[in-house]
């Protein structure tokens, strides 16, 4: 009973992941059936891949007529952030080997940086499910887009413009929501680094380099003002 | 239906799902009170932060005056707004949306 419970709080902390991931996953699946793959090609990306970003270059490769070793070595570099993610949270989730192999596979950035923000507030022994709902709700709004935009995608942006161009804007809002609690002393320095050195880097065209590079940067900055840092010379 | 195209697809699958699960698999043994595990927590909201850092400006591109970013600064702060006001997050970010979709509007 409490694991169901846990289940449904993760689907509805996982509610805005899902209202922002739609009209990304309908645009992808539209886009995909635009540049020549079929509905089980597209659908097929979208559940065993599941990275926006991936996907999105696969096609604009796919299209380019990219050698295909070098479209993998691309898709995987710009997943490489994903790297980080794991190690940042695995050690709150009480599950073995085999469940936390399982939810590997739903940890995209959104689920990564609401699971950074919430586990703590979950019972330790319910967080797994509470994660399970977290990444369903995430996954399934995704490869259910994904299938619409498939196959009704260019009616929904020719009849719905202003609702397709706005939806997406959930993410940077739940982002925004999520980074807030951590603005605070000790980290304040650290974030505004970030974001400036993020801005700037994306807006240079180095957007996939810029979330690894600038958050390093921002956490050399915190870590050169954390407390432990300052008997590091004994 | 291309096998190539498949085959492509299955092998970004299996590479993402490998820098995923295998620094998961790594993270667990971690000690809660060790420093590896403390930089890890100092990193994960800069993660964060530059997601949103690149969510917002990632499609910047062509974009001349401060005008075009009408519709970001008017989700961000109606966003930020109603969360210090109400509290919650699917409210925050809804009215974000809306915001953003006037910004879209009046732009």
């Amino acid at each position: 009973m409490k694991r169901r419970l846990a289940y449904r709080r993760g689907l509805g902390d996982g509610a805005p992941i899902a209202l922002g991931y739609l009209p990304v996953g309908v645009t992808f699946g539209l886009l995909a059936s635009q540049h020549g793959l079929g509905l089980l090609e597209a659908t097929l990306a979208s559940v065993l891949i599941f990275s926006g970003a991936a996907q999105f270059m696969l096609i604009a490769l796919l299209a380019a007529g990219a050698p295909w070793l070098l479209a993998l070595m691309l898709c995987l570099l710009l997943n490489a952030r994903h790297l980080l993610y794991g190690p940042s949270i695995a050690a709150r989730i009480p599950a073995p080997a085999t469940g936390l192999a399982v939810l590997s596979h739903g940890l995209t950035d959104e689920v990564f940086a609401v699971a950074l923000s919430r586990l703590d507030a979950q019972p330790p022994a319910q967080r797994p499910w509470w994660m399970a709902g977290v990444e369903s709700a995430a996954y399934g709004a995704w490869v259910g887009a994904t299938v619409i935009g498939a196959l009704a995608g260019d009616w929904i942006i020719r009849t719905l413009p202003l609702l397709a161009n706005a939806l997406p804007f959930a993410l940077p809002a739940l982002f925004l929501l999520l980074v807030l609690p951590y603005f605070q002393a000790g980290r304040r320095l650290g974030i505004v680094t970030t974001l400036v050195l993020a801005a700037g880097l994306s807006l240079a065209g180095y957007a996939a380099a810029a979330i690894l590079i600038a958050s390093v940067a921002g956490a050399l900055v915190c870590y050169r003002g954390m407390p432990w840092t300052s008997t590091r010379s004994h | 239906m291309d096998l190539n195209t498949i085959a492509l697809i299955g092998g970004i699958a299996l590479g993402t799902y490998g820098m995923r699960a295998l620094p998961m698999l790594w993270g667990r043994r971690l000690d809660t009170t060790g420093r590896p595990f403390r930089v890890l927590q100092t990193l994960g909201p800069m993660l964060i932060a530059a997601l949103l850092a690149v969510s917002v400006v990632g499609d910047g591109a062509g974009r001349s005056g401060w005008l075009d970013w009408l519709p970001e600064v008017l989700g961000l702060l109606t966003a930020l707004v109603l969360y210090r006001w109400r509290g919650g997050f699917v409210l925050p970010i809804l009215a974000g949306v809306l915001a953003y979709a006037l910004g879209l509007l009046l732009r």
